[in-house]
């Protein structure tokens, strides 16, 4: 009796602990799950501050942006070195367009700024939206590479058949590193037009005879 | 009361089962089937692969067996007939009644057929002609898997979340039992390495599966719902998907060698007639292995172009881990030294485990060194490498495991004639298979292609050969199992290997073990 007792005490005892136990496991197992997700804006970042894959940072330091040329203009030019930089620009697969630079190489000087233009050309019937993300090659050289101007900071909407020519302003910074003698500035474009918005202006708010005009945004 | 009932009978039992020795058994009978499913698959690499040209199938048929065969193996073989060990033994090692969570236990292996349905129906719908099996590779890189992919890659997907679950369950299961059901007296340090091993790969389990699955589910989501982890032109990055994956791919590996380790290091005592050189050792060995192999992931990864700091570190950490791989070998030798040693089947395919996992070993610290590696990298030799440690080690080692404890499970010795065919058609045809490939790897053939440049023509044929060597042998394993299995064969004493008694619990039990075993907990000296 009291054995019995005893026993399905012991049974309770387990049972509890089991619980306790289960519940601590699989709160590690959704907090791996959540790590999996953590390990995208960790990339990130590791990316930006080490200039893994070439990645330029596109939102800050990276992007010189028109308020700070002033401060440029204080650069000093460092004329001991040359430094070839190297273009290459194509569309991704799935986005009929041309897409390329004036030239495939320049010689420039750390400090120095440069222009150079690309070109895109929309081949295909219907208008499209795209986008071209930069990458720099060798990755450690990206954190160097400032760019003025660049038509990768926004989307390029070109409609059918259209052309366009899309400068390019860069420079090296004066600390730019001391191995690298070729740099290659990168682009692929890709097609976005089912990713951007298209909101249609309410007919009866128009009376300017502006209806059918679409405002592209980006969604994502 | 109905304590001590026996099972039910017919189809009924195997369903609803909650019995450990059950459910291990459903999990090896799985497990083989598996490898069998997994094994065809290679055999149709083999064959396209005998002549260089394309004879047999066409490149994208050739790029589905290789990735369903890769997925098979891994998740449909191996691991689950090392969830199957765990369930029949580590219950009567730790001397429990059964696994702590046992309904789980029931689901845990009831998912698996059901996940693997799913995937195998793709391949059954390729075969027959509608639409491809994933044919990405069994790492699924993006954007292969994801932009490139066929409309199958969703099974895929669902399929591996089913696995993912059922092994996290599985690996719930172990963790709970082996922390609370322990007999009184039996402390950590008195547990079998067996148990220490699948403890330390249970939480390897529970921390990298749901990676694996966050993974997946990221692919998805890319997929269906608009998100551009892994894409471009969306602000993602393919190489992200890389990191993920082998986030949880290295420990992976571990996953699927570590139990075999405690396999080896259960049979090589029992049959050198000596305890186990360095138990203390050991523990610690696999604890180092299991917590290195997170830090070791992008060393699959050396070509997508690492920071040199990057590669170094990755580089050094894999090359620290051959210590405690080392410490391993080394005690395994040291217990073998000295001991009065007999060769049954179990201790030969240890044996072979012990010298075959070595050259894996070996080759893998060899790509382990980045600037080496960007010449392995994708080629054969890469193919030789994981072949050594996953199938002469990691499936050896289950094979070692089952020739031993095959006899207490049924109570008969299993056919020795056809086990020792077994394991030397198997050693002889897995070198004469894998071994070629060292070089023809080192030659520059790359993987994962169905032709080939002539030069590498005779060195395939060979290849082959082993290959179709390997493959028939293994139905003498299943010869084996089901004589066995059918209780035709000597009938075997309760320690059933000379002087076991000592080395374990398991042998304390009448053979074949009944129903239920360690009702009451036994006493521990
Ligand atoms: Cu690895």
């Amino acid at each position: 009796m009291t054995q019995e007792a005893e026993g399905q005490d012991v049974t309770e005892n387990v049972e509890a602990n089991n619980n306790k136990l289960v519940i601590r496991l699989v709160v590690i197992c959704l907090g791996m799950f959540g790590f999996a997700y953590a390990l995208v804006p960790l990339y990130e970042v590791f990316c930006e501050v080490t200039g893994l894959n070439g990645r330029m940072d596109l939102t800050a330091g990276g992007r010189v942006r028109v308020e700070d040329v002033a401060e440029l203009d204080n650069i000093t030019i460092d004329t001991s070195r040359t430094i070839t930089v190297e273009f290459v620009a194509d569309a991704a697969p799935g986005l009929n367009w041309r897409l390329e630079p004036e030239t495939t190489r320049v010689t420039v000087h750390p400090g120095e700024m440069k222009l150079v233009n690309f070109y895109a050309e929309n081949l295909s019937g219907k208008d499209i939206v795209a986008r071209a993300v930069p990458s720099i090659s060798p990755g450690h050289g990206a954190g160097y590479f400032k760019k003025t101007q660049c038509f990768c900071f926004d989307e390029m909407s070109l409609a059918a058949g259209q052309k366009e020519e899309m400068p390019v302003v860069f420079h090296l910074t004066e600390d730019f590193p001391k191995d690298i003698r070729t740099v290659t500035l990168a682009y692929k474009a890709f097609d976005i037009t089912d990713k951007v918005k298209v909101i249609e202006p309410a007919n009866d708010v128009s009376d300017s005879g502006e209806t059918g005009d679409t405002v592209a945004q980006v969604a994502w | 009361m109905g304590e001590h009932h026996g099972p039910d009978k017919g189809i009924k039992r195997w369903l609803y089962t909650t019995n450990h020795k059950d459910i291990g058994t459903l999990y090896l009978c799985f497990s083989l089937a598996m490898f069998f499913l997994g094994g065809i698959l290679a055999m149709v690499i083999r064959a396209e692969l005998m002549y260089p040209g394309l004879q047999v199938v066409d490149p994208d048929f050739f790029n589905q067996m290789t990735t369903c065969h890769g997925l098979v193996m891994v998740f449909g073989a191996i691991m689950p007939a090392f969830v199957g060990l765990a369930n029949w033994m580590i219950p009567m090692m730790i001397g429990a009644p059964d696994m702590a969570l046992p309904r789980m236990n029931n689901w845990s292996f009831w998912l698996l057929p059901v996940a693997f349905s799913i995937l195998t129906s793709s391949i059954i719908m390729s075969t027959l002609g509608f639409g491809q099996a994933p044919n990405f590779g069994w790492t699924f890189y993006a954007p292969l898997s994801t932009t490139y992919a066929p409309a199958s890659t969703d099974f895929f997907i669902v399929s591996v979340h089913l696995m993912g679950i059922s092994s996290i369950m599985g690996a719930i299961n172990v963790v709970v039992t082996i922390f609370n059901l322990r007999a009184p007296g039996m402390t950590l340090m008195k547990m079998p390495l067996f148990v220490w091993t699948w403890l330390i790969t249970a939480f390897l389990l529970i921390a990298v599966m749901p990676v694996l699955a966050g993974a997946v589910t990221m692919m998805l989501t890319d997929r269906h719902f608009g998100t551009s982890f892994f894409d471009a032109a969306g602000g993602g990055d393919p190489v992200l998907f890389q990191h993920i994956f082998w986030f949880f791919g290295h420990p992976e590996v571990y996953i699927m060698i570590l139990p075999s380790f405690g396999v080896v290091s259960a049979i090589i005592p029992t049959f050198s007639r000596k305890p186990l050189f360095g138990y203390a050792s050991m523990v610690y060995a696999t604890a180092s292995i299991a917590l290195l192999s997170f830090v070791v992931w992008a060393h699959h990864m050396f070509t997508t172009g690492l920071p040199l700091a990057g590669a170094l570190f990755f580089m050094y950490m894999t090359m620290l881990i051959s210590i405690p791989t080392g410490v391993k070998v080394f005690n395994w030798v040291a217990t073998m030294w000295r001991g009065s040693m007999t060769f049954e089947v179990p201790m030969k395919f240890a044996l072979a485990f012990v010298i075959l996992f070595t050259i894996g070993g070996f080759s893998g610290l060899m790509l382990a060194m980045t600037p080496i590696d960007y010449q392995y990298h994708e080629t054969y030799f890469v193919v030789a490498h994981f072949h050594y440690v996953l199938v002469s080690g990691a499936a050896f080692g289950i094979f070692a495991g089952v020739y031993y404890w095959l006899p207490k499970w049924t109570g008969v010795m299993y056919n020795e004639k056809l086990a020792n065919a077994h394991f030397w058609c198997s050693t002889i045809f897995v070198n004469l298979l894998f071994f070629p490939m060292h070089f023809v790897g080192l030659a520059g053939m790359p993987r994962r292609i169905p032709d080939y440049s002539w030069q590498f023509a005779d060195f395939n044929w060979w290849i082959s050969i082993g290959g179709f060597g390997f493959g028939l042998s293994q139905l003498l394993l299943l010869a084996v199992v089901i004589q066995a299995g059918r209780g035709k064969g000597k009938k075997v004493s309760d320690e059933v290997w000379e002087g076991a008694e000592k080395w374990g619990l398991e042998w304390t039990v009448p053979s074949p073990a009944p129903y239920h075993t360690f009702s009451t907990p036994p006493v521990i000296k």
